[in-house]
């Protein structure tokens, strides 16, 4: 965790770095003197820039009973182990080719191959498991987005 | 007296049958949410908030409130019967309920015990919401800008350095959130802050997308790897309705347990980032250490899931005090629903008191009855939800992202909200693989912008010092706790150091 709380601490420096300069050039103060578009954000991203630089800290201050301890689990548990890992890929790889198939196919089609991708991927259930699951489940949510909620659910194409 | 007349008419709005129904609706979700592994309070209300987007405010935060309180009720269920708890307020229910499921071999006592205890503890802490928060809201109407923005500038505090282990990464998450507040059109001259010429975010983030990709897709994807509960071991006879309920002579422990679980949740769960958790295990020790049947605690006694349940239950309509008179909530649900009340053009703080009174006594007195039906509903189909709750993880995960889905587009209508979604799942699968808390993210984008707000408009006030948050009395104390919040770790560190030399 000290590793990566180090990576993370370099990344959220050069974030609030630039956060901050951007905020710097919307002006802190306007011409009457009162409180300008930039204030906030550039309290918020100094502040942003000091936890990062504790957190930088904190991450190389560490006392040595406490260090052996964490590099002991380090060594045992990964942050990111491999099966979490694949999950997240697929999940979000699935959430984002519907996104990119809704473009052209409107939201319903690319929905039911979504979910019918999840299940499938997830080599649990049966194909005819997941096929009955994602046609209810795309009827349902047609149903009540589209016929009681009356959310124009697209069926073919979207102007995004 | 007025208070009754009020609760009265509060009555005749929640039994409105369109408002019973979602209540149910919330409430009988919540309880199944509350059970599934991984998805909380958090996820639920942020997934069934697209659901209440065509609904009239009174009744969507209504059926968001029941989602509320009935995950308190389903998160005992697992606790009970398989040792393992539907969200983190039910931990401390496994230490009696499990054993008094195996050991003793009386699943349904413990469950019918849980359902009571949660039931009692909850409607009594609704009759203290009823009295205290009309008072509490008519003294903070004296409020101005320096003591609102202390009072958020505390909330964002206390649940930062509560949740988590470590309060820095706390800290971070919340200015993150304040960060992405920050994004889109200025309040004041109008400028565009971060939206690098995208229309989409002119109007700024839209807290719906943040939350249900850091409180859903994250806890999905973050759970996959876990499987469903399986076959639970339980059959009809065991959770019969006569089975239910605790024994007379069990009685008189039960009712002090049930009383000190209430108060302690109540007042546990006003308190930003205390929350049901930190309520259940304080009341779950002090009922250890006070009950005549102390020692037997652990083994599956009734008492010991009872202070739990009703002060998990009791701390969720706790936490609704804060978020309803001061506009301050103090966790990631509360800030889902008073995001929820501010997309439904509705202000929470005391204000609102006086100018919705039909929003504001329909939700209270439909705690009362939601808080009923959903007793009555766990108590009498206690094995469905056993059933239901079997149902393949992987079934579960892929009709909870289609519903993101559409809940993310329908804001909208457009894609770019599905997208925003998917990123802040994406952020939030990896702030809870590295340990930084969602919950104060959330809290500061839906507060970020009153945040700012009162912060400037205190600053004009005092012609740019920041002197005024500490030179009126109110706002000196709320900075003074504050402080002392922040320098808790340090001071605890001295404390101890000055213990050992001496």
């Amino acid at each position: 965790m000290k590793k990566a709380d180090r990576i993370t601490g370099i990344i959220l420096i050069l974030f609030s770095v630039y956060f901050t300069v951007q905020a710097y050039s919307y002006g802190l103060f306007n011409k009457n003197g009162q409180t300008g578009a930039g204030l906030v954000p550039f309290i918020v991203g100094l502040l942003l820039l000091l936890l990062s630089v504790i957190l930088l800290l904190q991450s190389f201050a560490v006392d040595k009973t406490q260090e052996s301890k964490e590099t002991a689990n380090e060594t045992n548990k990964p942050i990111f182990p491999r099966e979490s890992l694949k999950n997240c890929v697929m999940y979000i790889a699935c959430l984002c080719c519907a996104v990119f198939a809704s473009k052209f196919l409107g939201l319903v089609i690319p929905l039911f191959f979504m979910i019918l991708t999840m299940i499938l991927f997830a080599r649990k259930s049966t194909f005819k498991r997941a096929l009955i699951v994602a046609l209810l489940t795309t009827a349902i949510i047609f149903l009540i987005f589209a016929v009681l909620l009356r959310v124009p659910v697209p069926t073919l194409f979207i102007d995004i | 007296m007025n208070t009754l007349t009020d609760l009265l008419y509060g009555l005749s709005v929640a039994l409105q049958p369109m408002n019973l129904l979602y209540c149910f609706i919330g409430a009988a979700s919540g309880a199944i949410v509350g059970a599934l592994p991984g998805l909380g309070p958090s996820a639920g209300t942020a997934i069934l908030l697209p659901l209440t987007f065509g609904m009239n405010p009174t009744s969507g935060i209504i059926m968001l409130c029941g989602m509320y309180y009935g995950c308190m009720y389903g998160g005992g269920i697992t606790a009970i019967l398989l040792g393992i708890p539907g969200d983190s307020a039910a931990v401390a229910t496994t230490f009696d309920g499990y054993p008094m499921n195996k050991q003793q071999k009386r699943p349904g006592a413990a469950l019918g015990t849980s359902f009571l205890s949660s039931f009692i503890g909850g409607t009594l802490c609704i009759i203290l919401f009823t009295f205290l928060a009309p008072a509490l809201a008519r003294y903070t109407l004296t409020f101005g800008p320096p003591e609102y923005f202390a009072l958020m500038l505390m909330g964002l505090t206390m649940v930062s350095a509560l949740t988590g282990d470590n309060p820095i990464k706390g800290y971070i998450s919340a200015a993150l959130g304040l960060a992405f507040s920050c994004v889109g059109a200025d309040l004041v001259a109008g400028t565009f802050r971060y939206t690098f010429h995208q229309v989409h975010l002119i109007d700024g983030i839209d807290f719906v997308c943040a939350a249900m990709g850091l409180f859903g897709i994250a806890e999905i994807v973050n759970n996959s790897i876990k499987d469903g509960y399986g076959d639970m071991g339980i059959s009809k006879e065991d959770v019969k309705l006569s089975k239910m309920f605790p024994r007379k002579n069990e009685w008189k422990y039960l009712a002090p347990s049930i009383g000190s679980g209430s108060l302690i949740g109540f007042f546990i769960g006003m308190l930003p980032g205390a929350g049901a958790t930190i309520a259940s295990f304080l009341s779950y020790g002090l009922n250890k250490r006070t009950s005549p049947r102390g020692e037997e605690f652990g083994t599956g006694v009734p008492e010991g899931i009872a202070c739990c349940e009703s002060a998990n239950n009791a701390a969720s309509i706790g936490a609704m005090v804060p978020m309803l008179t001061l506009g301050v909530p103090g966790s990631g649900a509360t800030a889902v629903m008073m995001g929820a009340l501010m997309m439904f053009s509705m202000t929470p703080g005391p204000l609102m008191f006086q100018n919705n009174k039909d929003f504001i006594w329909g939700l209270t007195a439909s705690m009362y009855v939601g808080n009923f039906a959903i007793f009555l509903l766990c108590m009498l189909t206690a094995i469905y939800m056993v059933k239901i709750l079997q149902i393949p993880i992987d079934l579960l995960n892929a009709v909870v992202m289609a519903f993101i889905f559409i809940g993310a587009f329908s804001l909208e209508n457009s894609l770019f909200n599905v997208g925003l979604t998917i990123f802040f799942g994406v952020l939030g699968y990896l702030m809870k693989k590295m340990q930084y808390p969602a919950a104060p993210f959330v809290l500061s984008l839906v507060l970020g912008n009153l945040f700012e707000k009162n912060l400037r408009q205190s600053l004009i006030l005092s012609n740019n010092s920041f002197a005024i948050f500490f030179n009126r009395p109110i706002s000196a104390a709320i900075m003074a706790i504050v402080i002392i919040v922040v320098l808790r770790p340090i001071l605890m560190k001295l404390v101890r150091t000055v213990r050992k030399t001496s």
